[in-house]
């Protein structure tokens, strides 16, 4: 009897421990599909960019003057992008380092604790409003507004485009700026006020230099934000890659490009495709630099209480 | 006052003589003054800057809010225009071949024995006035325009031949190319006398500023109209096709088609070349769709791979890169998961610019969001549950699926709501997996009824041939589509105001469904929080 019993328990644990086994390896490998992903995303970048790169030289992508790779006689000068993604994004932080950071300060040092729960997640509505919804902001109310105060200026330009792309990215500077900085603990305020400190003298010279990492994070995130931007430069700012540092110029930014390309028909395999394959895998090089940059910089933060 | 004030904020020099020596005025009230002062000025900066800083919040929610307030201006008188359309295809009513009015029969005149006859009614069409565009009317008179009213106002009340195309039904006023009195005795103004094409008879009539012209009922031939078709539609606002433009007759119009009309809103249009008749119907489906595979692809694979990370994993290299890699993830811009959804799903595994493509690519584009959502909510329940679970016996998965998913559960939907809306707004990686812009079809539905193709069958047009129901539960996966954020894209990029106002509505759509998401993810947040109480 006791040994039919012992026979039972192990014949049913052994279905039971199988079945676990099994549903542990498939959430396993549903953990791993992020991996894949990653490999997926490099790998078709990296494929398709190097059939480019078979018939256009890397010295030329970087030294051409000009990017035109649809024209007959084409130029690979990327630089004439990246031109336009810098221009916007210098631009964009412009307005979202200071407001961002402001705000942020104002959060978490001089709003009432309720006013802060109320005002956080509207402020971080800004970051959810779709884009494209941005881009019809800048080209149709943000440029006729700024041509008013600019004679001249043309109806696509990265001005308008680069402001309404820094009101986007606040949320992302605000909100983890106030994070970094309600993680200093209270005591440190409260050692600056015995000191006969205001708010303001704390704020600058004690909250966010010790919140710095965060803060920096933050920025960094705004900044792999605005160069990853799409829509709001594709409508906005224009479809001409241009090298110019004017931002109440037009030009065209490396995502831009990416949409410009795509909307139009392109056969598989002829050098257009690969071009916005080799624009991508610049962009997404460039946003992994401050992705992982941001990263350690959290995680370093992390670390400090 | 600095040479012997000490820093700001600091002060530690002063108090101490103060125990001791007590008669030292001057100096003491100087230096006080000069601390007071410094600490006012303190107190103003700080002031100040705590003004600044709720200005530029306010102000940035102020951006939003004239932004919110800019789509509900320019786009929700379009949201609930109506317009026109032909009730038996669904199709806007087209200038070029047909005549709008209202349908009405009448007893047939001993006069036109050639029209049906034999007791037979005869039918009408009373067209719909035109608005006539005034400059147009001055190049078409041949008047300066400070002449035009009076010039109009002498012929108002006499019959008028007008030549031109007519705009599409519920657009702009009407540009006439010639427009000229008709005295009776003219052979085009009689019954029956051949005019041109795009000629019309009947009388101009004063609107205010505007003028407007009346065409004269014309009496219809049908040719392959079924009479039981024009009964159907007497009495009602209806669209003939013209048979042929070179028949054109004062009075008399031959048809091949009789359409009743019906109402349609923006929501319920395709999209369309004119602004008026152009909705956001296909887009919305699409929209909806698109959502149902991304949600089927990012929840499943999302929450299992939180749950693994979270319950299962454990600290090695391997969980490391993983978390590593979600965060990185979380940050690659939007187009590149465009690039991907193009390279892999669209060529690789062929399975081409279909609405499965976009969700599978907006599903792995939400699923860093949910992963991260799901540890989120399931690091909140406490060591205690689980360890009461697996005190009675309980295996692992038994203690995740019993008690750690369904307490994390209202944690995961927050998340999975997040993830949603910014699906719902994410445009650039359709785009560039190959969105369509102009579909004036929806997805096939999983049922169908079709009719049967037999030889020779239904010939009359009657529609009673055979039909059977095909089952076809995943067609619409593989069908191409459009979504709302590229609806809207596509309108903001043409250069007519009018159809800038369409992209308002269509805004107003999307920014209604994101916000309102999100706000509803606020608070299930907040509720989650006030309500758990471990």
């Amino acid at each position: 009897m006791g040994a039919l019993g012992q026979a039972l328990l192990r014949r049913g644990s052994g279905v039971t421990y199988v079945k676990e086994r099994v549903i542990e390896v498939a959430l396993a490998l549903a953990a791993l599909s992020s991996v894949l992903i990653t490999l997926g995303i490099v790998g078709i970048l990296v494929y398709e960019a190097s059939t480019f790169f078979r018939n256009v030289s890397l010295a030329r992508f970087l030294t051409d003057r000009e990017w035109t790779p649809l024209f007959d006689n084409p130029q690979y000068g990327i630089l004439a992008l990246v031109c336009g993604t810098f221009v916007t994004t210098v631009v964009a932080l412009l307005v979202a380092v200071p407001v961002g950071t402001v705000s942020a300060i104002w959060l978490s040092e001089y709003a009432p604790a309720r006013l802060r729960e109320v005002i956080k997640p509207m402020l971080e509505l800004l970051a959810a409003v779709p884009t494209v919804v941005y881009g019809y902001f800048a080209l149709l109310l943000v440029t006729p507004l700024l041509q008013r105060l600019i004679p001249g200026l043309p109806a696509f330009n990265m001005l308008s485009a680069g402001l309404v792309m820094g009101l986007m990215i606040i949320p992302y500077i605000s909100s983890l700026s106030e994070d970094a900085m309600r993680a200093v603990p209270m005591h440190m305020r409260e050692g600056s006020y015995a000191m006969g400190a205001t708010k303001m003298q704390t704020a600058f010279r004690v909250i966010f230099p010790s919140a710095i990492s965060g803060i920096t994070a933050a920025y960094v995130l705004g900044i792999s934000r605005a160069v990853g931007e799409t829509m709001v430069v594709a409508i906005a700012a224009g479809m001409q890659p241009q090298r110019t540092i004017d931002p109440t110029e037009p030009a065209a930014t490396i995502t831009a490009f990416i949409v410009q390309v795509s909307k139009g028909d392109l056969p598989y395999g002829s050098i257009g495709y690969q071009s916005i394959f080799a624009a991508g895998l610049t962009l997404f090089l460039l946003t992994l630099l401050f992705n992982i940059g941001g990263y350690w910089l959290r995680k370093r933060y992390r670390e400090v209480y | 006052v600095a040479a012997d004030t000490p820093i700001p904020g600091g002060a530690p020099g002063q108090p101490k003589p103060a125990a001791d020596a007590r008669p030292r005025p001057p100096a003491s009230r100087s230096s006080t003054n000069a601390l007071l002062a410094i600490i006012r000025r303190g107190k103003r900066r700080d002031r100040l800057f705590g003004f600044t800083g709720a200005f530029l919040i306010f102000a940035s929610l102020g951006a939003l809010g004239v932004l919110i307030a800019d789509l509900i201006h320019d786009g929700a008188p379009q949201l609930v225009h109506t317009h026109l359309v032909k009730e038996e295809t669904g199709y806007p009513p087209s200038f070029l071949t047909d005549v709008v009015g209202k349908l009405v029969s009448r007893p047939a005149l001993a006069t036109a024995p050639a029209v049906g006859g034999g007791g037979e009614p005869e039918w009408v069409i009373e067209p719909e006035p035109l608005r006539l565009d005034r400059s147009s009317l001055a190049v078409a008179l041949g008047v300066p325009p400070a002449e035009l009213d009076a010039r109009l106002a002498a012929l108002s009340g006499q019959r008028v031949l007008l030549q031109g195309l007519p705009p599409d039904l519920g657009g702009a006023a009407m540009s006439p190319d010639k427009l000229a009195p008709l005295p009776p005795d003219a052979p085009e103004g009689k019954p029956g006398a051949k005019i041109h094409r795009n000629a019309m008879t009947g009388t101009l009539a004063r609107n205010g500023d505007d003028w407007t012209f009346q065409p004269e009922p014309l009496v219809l031939v049908p040719e392959d109209v079924h009479a039981a078709h024009l009964r159907r539609a007497e009495g009602e606002r209806v669209a003939v096709t013209k048979r042929s433009a070179l028949r054109r007759e004062v009075g008399r119009l031959t048809i091949t088609n009789v359409s009743t009309l019906r109402e349609r809103s923006f929501l319920m249009s395709m999209p369309a070349s004119s602004w008026y008749q152009a909705g956001i119907l296909a887009a919305a489906v699409g929209t909806l769709l698109v959502m149902v595979v991304t949600l089927l692809t990012a929840l499943p694979l999302g929450v299992a791979a939180g749950v693994y990370l979270e319950e299962y994993g454990r600290k090695n290299w391997l969980t490391a890169i993983i978390e590593v890699n979600i965060a990185n993830l979380a940050g690659v811009p939007s187009i590149i998961w465009g690039l991907l959804g193009l390279g892999v799903f669209v060529y690789l595994l062929n399975l081409e610019h279909s609405i499965l493509t976009a969700g599978l690519t907006l599903g792995l584009l939400v699923l860093p969001i949910v992963i991260i959502a799901t540890r989120e909510a399931i690091r909140s329940v406490p060591r205690t549950i689980r360890d009461a679970s697996f005190a009675l016996g309980a295996t692992k998965w038994q203690t995740v699926r019993n008690h750690v998913l369904p307490y994390s559960m209202s944690g995961i939907l927050t998340g999975s709501i997040v993830a949603l809306s910014r699906a719902i707004g994410e445009t650039a990686p359709l785009i560039v997996i190959g969105a369509v812009v102009y579909i004036d079809f929806l997805p096939p539905p999983p049922f169908e009824r079709v009719p049967v193709a037999t030889v020779g069958a239904d010939v009359a047009g009657t529609g009673a041939g055979e039909t059977e129901l095909r089952v076809q539960p995943f067609a619409w996966l593989r069908s191409p589509f459009t979504v709302l954020p590229i609806q809207m894209f596509d309108w903001t990029s043409r250069p007519e105001r009018e159809f800038h106002r369409n992209a308002a509505a269509a805004g107003l759509v999307l920014i209604v469904m994101t916000l309102g998401l999100n706000a509803t993810a606020i608070y299930l947040r907040a509720r989650l929080r006030k309500r758990i109480n471990w």
